[in-house]
């Protein structure tokens, strides 16, 4: 009988003009809705079963008005979600490498690899082992 | 797990990496004192599981050298990967409400955490606790931030510091406040005549090679040898009665059906009188049953002819009894302010009488001790070459190269004229004399290759390709 690996996230989201919506689904199953947040920092436990794909959906920026930039063009408010944390089955995984293990995809723009989320769209961890200490082992080996 | 759920099986493992064919005692001890409080319990000797497993694996340096790293490479990973949660798999086969693991060194620690993380998948409802030795980097270390960092990562429920007689059955009852769990606090059993027998009875003694029973005669030791940092861990000498340890071994003798045995402590000979009563024990059982004598291995301590005299190397002839001499240096001026007063003529009464009265013994020996200078370096040479008819009666040099262990008195001592690496104990310099580490490595391997090539000896040699693959010759200092 296969047992779920608990998947801990922290998240952090900018403000500027409210914070981003965010849906996180397991493929297409719905985990967790997080929309009109208090706080900054969020924290989510999941229960998932592997091989997982995580799919995390922004929604709620308008491009035009929810990022605010000074008049020499640094940004100093934006409306973005951010993995900053992830331990999954208790172990942490590097800051380092939590940029390479999720797969953005901005509205209307391509894809790249990145954990700061700072338009609509959506962004990816795939888990395709069935064992999460293999993930864990080919991210220590730098494999995706 | 549940306030209240009772507690019907209680899994011990010792914990893999250790480079030993031999059983880890730990986990038979555990379960001993755990039946003397009414819990069944079963015990798992996961590190000769992985070492027999790991004998023909093309992979096997690669592996080991990972669960002591963590350095990886794609050719490991599906091994590295069985590996952990087989190991998993046999402890969740118990069902167990409450898994306890032996860390015997600081080389079990990475092993130990991915092992934590698949055992809280497969029983996320039993209480993980660790202990042992190795649950710090150092005997004497008291700045620890393995325990504290798993724990709040949620790998395991608990730790335990220092020996579990009294805590381990605390936590089990749920009582998380005692002394020694979740903190660096210990509580020593006050007799330790008191301690239950360890329990073999789930160990496969056909999967080790040649197995002796371990068993305990006695914890901390008599001396104050400043390099030791057993003695700022246990820092009272505790023995057991030669009666107790004789009754012992013949209870052992009928349940594992082995008459071999090791003493796990730091010195067999700490309690001259009790030592003296236990091997006339023995001698006397082993006249009564010539075809299944008792033999025995341990530390031994070197004392002046007067107190280790020919009655006692005769019983020891009897005992079958094979000794390993902390001798630690030949220079007896650098013994001195070791805290080994013994002299020379003393080693080679000791070594004379284990010559005639057939008793082997190994050597154990510092190599490039801080206080040694070159004139030291050509005299040991020297000795070596001058006691070469007894390369046969020495069974084994194990010649180790000087280190300064965190929390003892020579790391004390050195504080003001020895410079020294802050992670590393091996890498260091005595500013007074001013050796470079690269030639005490020198040394090391001159000296190896004199008593190996030229006088006989067998020496171990691991070591050398140790130093040697980390570069220390290479350092600043």
């Amino acid at each position: 009988m296969a047992l779920p690996i608990k998947i801990k996230l922290g998240l952090l989201f900018g403000e500027c003009n409210g914070f981003m919506n965010l849906a996180v689904y397991n493929q297409t199953e719905l985990l967790v809705e997080l929309n009109n947040v208090k706080d900054s920092e969020q924290t989510l436990v999941l229960d998932v079963l592997f091989p997982a794909k995580l799919v995390f959906v922004m929604s709620n920026k308008d491009m035009l008005t929810d990022t605010k930039v000074s008049d020499t063009g640094e940004i100093i408010a934006d409306k973005f979600v951010q993995l900053t944390k992830l331990h999954v089955g208790y172990c942490p995984v590097a800051t380092s490498k939590l940029r390479d293990i999720c797969l953005f995809e901005p509205e209307n723009n391509g894809v790249i690899y990145d954990n700061y989320w700072y338009t609509n769209g959506k962004a990816t961890i795939e888990f395709k082992d069935k064992s999460f200490t293999k993930w864990h082992l080919n991210l220590l080996q730098n494999k995706k | 797990m549940a306030n209240g759920e009772a507690i019907k099986m209680i899994v011990i493992a010792a914990v893999p990496y250790i480079d030993t064919d031999q059983p880890i005692m730990a986990p038979a001890a555990i379960k001993g004192l755990l039946s003397r409080h009414g819990y069944k319990s079963t015990t798992l000797d996961l590190n000769i599981w992985l070492v027999n497993l790991l004998k023909n694996n093309p992979n096997k340096d690669a592996i080991i050298n990972f669960f002591y790293t963590e350095d990886i490479n794609e050719s490991i990973i599906d091994d590295i990967d069985a590996i952990i949660t087989d190991a998993a798999e046999q402890i969740a086969a118990h069902n167990p409400q409450i898994i306890a693991l032996s860390l015997l060194i600081y080389g079990c620690q990475i092993f130990t955490r991915w092992l934590c993380a698949k055992l809280r998948q497969l029983c996320p409802t039993a209480r993980i606790v660790i202990g042992g030795s190795g649950i710090k980097s150092f005997v004497a270390e008291y700045d620890n931030e393995y325990c504290p960092t798993i724990k709040n990562l949620g790998l395991i429920d608990a730790y335990i510091h220092g020996d579990a007689d009294l805590a381990l059955p605390e936590f089990v009852k749920g009582n998380l406040e005692f002394p020694g769990i979740n903190n660096f606090e210990k509580v020593a059993l006050k007799d330790i005549n008191e301690l239950p027998y360890a329990d073999y009875s789930d160990y496969n003694f056909s999967l080790y090679n040649n197995p002796s029973v371990p068993i305990v005669d006695s914890r901390g030791c008599v001396k104050n040898c400043e390099f030791c940092d057993i003695i700022e861990f246990w820092e009272k000498f505790q023995w057991r009665s030669a009666d107790t340890i004789f009754k012992e071994m013949l209870y052992q003798i009928e349940k594992c059906n082995n008459t071999k045995f090791e003493f796990r402590s730091s010195l067999v000979n700490g309690n001259l009188k009790e030592f003296k009563q236990l091997i006339t024990l023995i001698a006397e059982y082993n006249t009564s049953n010539p075809n299944r004598q008792i033999s025995w291995a341990g530390y031994f301590i070197i004392r002046s002819k007067n107190y280790h005299d020919v009655d006692m190397w005769t019983k020891l002839s009897k005992n079958n009894a094979t000794l390993w001499l902390g001798v630690e240096s030949l220079i007896p001026s650098v013994r001195q302010k070791m805290g080994k007063p013994y002299t020379n003529e003393d080693l080679s009464w000791h070594l004379e009488a284990s010559k005639i009265y057939t008793v082997p013994v190994m050597l154990l020996i510092i190599v490039a001790y801080p206080y040694e200078t070159l004139e030291d370096y050509e005299f040991t040479k020297q000795w070596f070459r001058d006691h070469k008819q007894y390369a046969g009666t020495v069974f084994l040099l194990g010649l180790s190269y000087a280190s300064i262990l965190p929390g003892t008195q020579l790391a004390r001592n050195s504080s003001n004229n020895i410079r020294r690496h802050d992670r590393l104990p091996s890498v260091w310099i005595n500013q007074n004399l001013n050796i470079t580490t690269a030639q005490r490595l020198q040394y090391y391997q001159d000296l190896l290759r004199i008593c190996r090539d030229e006088c006989g000896f067998a020496v171990n040699d691991d070591q050398v390709q140790t130093l040697l693959h980390t570069g220390l010759h290479g350092t600043a200092y």
